[in-house]
């Protein structure tokens, strides 16, 4: 059996309360007509036929009642699992193996962010009543439970739903501030800088000049005085080695979105479209809706346990976003007093520390106390009891998401926006994750913002660990939110992001650095706007699935005129003729994607071969740097494979990454017994959340892409939603798909069901008005009413 | 007659308990009619099994029969069985046994608690 922990056998089989009453024969098993305790006036829910619950209800306290419930419904498990993930307690239904996690978790501090947010928001009457609203709604929907009724993860693995909480509806901020504003490489580049120098760091990881197609267009004025900078102090850094860092944000999380004003477009209305790229997941993390009271009439996706939509349309704007990196944390290296660790320096003084004991408890397990103190820079994540190595090395964790964060209230006023002004009295209270955040209206406007919390630094602050004792390595102020990335139309009729560096370096005031840029979807996508007229949203669904390979476009005629095409054998002359008669697209029935994927791979490989003896953490080139050091021939000596006597150049080392290609790919036709098309490789796969409910999984999706492709589809990263909505003012034209379903059910006929269409690049139209559903769009219809 | 009349109404309790109380109320069920009912220890355990197994095998089957197999085929391959009539199986043999099992100890309950039994076997003893 594949689980470490087995569950009951009996209570498993039982026909009454195990497995078999999760076997659906209907999508919907609702009962017609519900009773609902504080349910004020009656609600009608109406499902499409791809189970997005149109809701529409008399007031807001009954709409987000409806939500909860009905998100409950279709997706209560997956809703605990975000809960425990964020409060860092998976050890207590999965087990020891999860520890790990829980202790960063809670390191980290994601559970504190969520109890301040929680707090913050219940201090206002209005967001506290649309918490506790949908909190109700899911706890009335867990009331109406009976053991044979709950999800079959719970069964499995053998533990029952717990009462939903208003914190619990406030989890998804540091969820997604932790999956999309945790980046950085501070520790690695720390440690690379103190072995190899300042001027080999420097070629290696380059900050971008931002002139290549940067998210806000270059003729962009930034006309304001801008807020003094502070002064480079003379030393403000430390000198550590590091052997081992914490498990960052996953490098393939990134998404496009765009925007064409009526002048690009064919109806004259404006096109919005968005795709967040991010792990590909069952349940998917998106969970769409269309809410309706005399409020509010929103439609999009928003994550599971969370009442607002966070992707998506009314009928006057339409929103979208993708992630902007920006450098959110820094890390300050702390000494304390003595072994007591209870007091600190700081400034030239000792100040006392904070302790807290975390205690977490595990299935199967005595429970573990870990021990985090906190200095006014934050949690000390490193320390001697978490990968310090013994070093003695203290690292305190300043990250922005650990402020006050008004996100929340920026994405209610998002819902309810009318126009531009009013979007931007929203965007005033986004406080991040940082996010490219485009907009479109029914006016034909379009617009690209940046808003956020961010620090004002001088160049190179935050690049590497800070003296924690020295206030001159602190931030200070923040950037006004005046002064922020703004373009508001834009005379080339188009707008787009696709997490690449902001802007031109030399038109913005303030300095920006993150350690990693998107560099090749972003130019694709501006490269097709440029072009296209006369834009339908059909057009625009065609760019989101563009499997044009730019990276292969920019450096593949390089790596064959290097080839020593005259010793070939015929394998090699197979592949390389593949190579050569390609036209860079990804196109999954392909064969040459596969070939360039396998000798690029291998070429990265040897090239930094060197990095793989290094006993402490460090990160390889990206795939940008390294492709324009090999095409400048400027390799500085990395070139050489170290386990040859020779000093290999760079033409040496493509033949011989050619050759071991070509090799690796008879290994692996040889081993998997079919033809290497790029699909069939690459192998697309949306994985259960749980890894060990291996059937619960879509294996070998048919699709083209990959990173850096605006088809952004990897093995396990991909588009996790497809929106494009047209901005008509007589009815909004929406249409999307995601990798999943609505239901979360693995026994519900309608599993999985958008899978398919959404690997080949189809979209449903999202049926979204003021009034109720057409009857022929009706799958299922519930009426909920107050209970008498 | 009364053997069927038993397994008749462990059945009935088998299918209604587990609706109200916890899976393993079959046994209790069971348990209660082999009490109330007499029966040899054997003939209460066999009655069981019929009646505890059928109940499991004609829920199981009938919704695996009518949701065409959707899940168990998923959960037959997480537990590494080849064909999701394995778990129709299975389960039949835990309805079986803890209904069997259930009955039995009803069964034996019943001569522990049961004076007058005793009281006859010694007037035929002495006569």
């Amino acid at each position: 059996m594949p689980f470490d922990n087995i569950p009951p056998i009996g209570k498993l089989l039982s026909p009454h309360q195990g497995f078999w009453q999760n076997s659906e024969k209907e999508p919907i098993s609702l009962d017609k007509f519900i009773e609902l305790i504080e349910l004020k006036e009656s609600v009608t829910v109406q499902f499409d036929e791809l189970l997005i619950p149109h809701i529409n209800a008399k007031n807001n306290e009954d709409l987000y009642m409806t939500q909860g419930y009905v998100t409950a419904y279709h997706r209560l498990w997956q809703m605990d699992f975000y809960a425990r993930v964020v409060m860092g307690r998976l050890s207590e239904v999965v087990g020891i193996k999860a520890l790990e996690y829980d202790r960063l978790q809670r390191r980290l501090g994601l559970k504190d962010m969520t109890l301040k947010l929680h707090d913050e928001l219940m201090k206002d009457a209005y967001y506290a009543s649309i918490i506790s609203s949908y909190t109700n709604g899911v706890n009335t929907y867990i009331a109406s439970l009976s053991q044979g009724d709950y999800p079959i993860e719970f069964k499995l693995l053998d533990y029952e739903p717990e009462k939903w909480t208003t914190v619990k509806t406030c989890m998804a901020y540091a969820l997604l501030a932790s999956t999309l504003s945790r980046s950085e490489a501070d520790i690695e580049h720390t440690n690379f800088r103190k072995m190899f120098g300042e001027n080999l760091f420097n070629v290696l990881f380059p900050e971008p000049d931002g002139t290549s197609a940067p998210v806000i267009p270059k003729d962009t004025p930034f006309d304001f005085e801008p807020v003094s900078q502070p002064q480079k102090p003379e030393k403000f850094e430390v000198q550590h080695i590091v052997n081992e860092s914490i498990s960052k944000q996953n490098p393939l999380n990134g998404s496009n979105n765009f925007a064409i004003d009526s002048t690009k477009s064919k109806s004259g209305h404006a096109i919005l479209a968005n795709e967040p790229d991010l792990e590909l997941t069952a349940p998917s993390i998106w969970y769409a809706s269309h809410l309706t009271s005399p409020d509010i009439n929103v439609m999009g996706v928003t994550v599971p346990g969370t009442p607002v939509i966070l992707i998506g349309f009314n009928d006057s704007i339409s929103w979208g976003v993708t992630n902007s990196p920006r450098d959110q944390v820094d890390w300050f290296s702390v000494t304390f007093k003595d072994a007591s660790r209870k007091e600190y320096l700081y400034n030239n003084q000792w100040f006392k520390t904070e302790q807290i004991l975390e205690e977490i408890v595990i299935k199967n397990a005595d429970n573990f106390i870990d021990t985090i103190i906190r200095v006014h820079h934050g949690p000390i994540v490193y320390d001697r009891d978490y990968l310090s190595n013994h070093e003695k090395v203290n690292l305190a964790m300043r990250w922005i998401a650990h402020d006050e964060s008004t996100t929340f209230k920026a994405l209610f006023n998002f819902n309810k926006a009318n126009n531009y002004d009013e979007f931007v009295e929203g965007l005033r209270f986004f406080s991040g994750p940082p996010q490219n955040i485009i907009y479109s209206d029914t006016k034909g406007n379009i617009a690209l913002n940046l808003p956020g919390k961010f620090p004002i630094k001088f160049p190179g602050q935050g690049k590497f660990i800070l003296d924690g004792s020295d206030p001159d390595s602190e931030w200070k102020k923040y950037i006004p939110f005046e002064h922020r990335l703004e373009r508001y139309n834009h005379p080339q009729g188009f707008l787009s992001s696709a997490n690449q560096f902001p802007v031109d370096r030399t038109t913005y005031p303030y300095y920006v650095y993150s350690h990693r840029f998107e560099n090749y979807r972003n130019r694709r996508v501006n490269d097709r706007l440029i072009t296209m007229q006369n834009i339908e949203p059909e057009d625009l669904m065609s760019l989101q699935n563009d499997n044009f390979n730019y990276i292969a476009s920019e450096i593949l005629p390089y790596l064959l005129s290097q080839l020593d095409t005259l010793s070939l054998n015929e394998d090699q002359n197979k592949f390389f003729d593949e190579l050569q008669n390609w036209d860079y697209f990804n196109h999954p029935n392909l064969k040459a994607p596969t070939n360039f994927e396998l000798w690029s791979d291998i070429l990265w490989d040897q090239l930094w071969d060197e990095f793989d003896t290094m006993s402490f953490a460090v990160n390889k080139p990206d795939i940008y740097t390294t492709s324009q050091l090999i095409l400048s021939d400027s390799l500085v000596g990395f070139s050489d494979r170290l386990s040859t006597p020779e000093k290999e150049t760079t033409s040496d080392l493509i033949n011989y990454a050619f050759d071991i290609a070509v090799d690796s790919l008879n290994e692996w036709l040889s081993i998997n017994g079919k033809n290497h098309s790029w699909n069939e490789f690459k192998g697309t796969e949306v994985n259960h959340l749980i890894s060990s409910f291996t059937s619960f999984n879509s294996k070998n999706i048919s699709i083209g892409g990959n990173h850096n492709i605006v088809n952004a589809a990897s093995k396990h990263h991909g588009p996790s939603w497809r929106m494009v909505v047209e901005m008509d003012p007589q009815g909004i034209n929406a249409y999307g798909v995601y990798p999943g379903s609505q239901t979360g059910n693995p026994g519900n006929p309608m599993y999985g069901h958008m899978i398919t269409p959404w690997a080949e690049g189809k979209y449903y139209n999202l049926k979204f008005g003021q009034n109720k559903l057409l009857v022929g769009d009706i799958l299922y219809e519930i009426q909920l009413t107050p209970q008498e | 007659m009364k053997f069927i009349i038993k397994i008749f109404l462990m059945g009935i309790l088998s299918y209604l308990l587990p609706f109200y109380f916890s899976w393993w109320s079959i046994a209790l069920g069971a348990g209660l009619i082999s009490l109330l009912i007499r029966g040899s220890n054997f003939n209460s355990f066999n009655g069981g099994v019929i009646a505890g197994g059928l109940v499991w095998f004609y829920l199981s089957f009938t919704i695996d029969n009518a949701t065409n197999s959707i899940l168990s085929e998923k959960i037959a391959l997480l537990m590494n069985l080849t064909d999701s009539i394995w778990l129709i199986y299975a389960s039949t043999l835990i309805g079986a046994l803890v209904t069997g099992l259930g009955s039995l100890t009803g069964s034996l309950l019943r001569s522990i608690l049961s004076p007058k039994k005793m009281s006859r076997n010694e007037y035929v003893s002495y006569s």
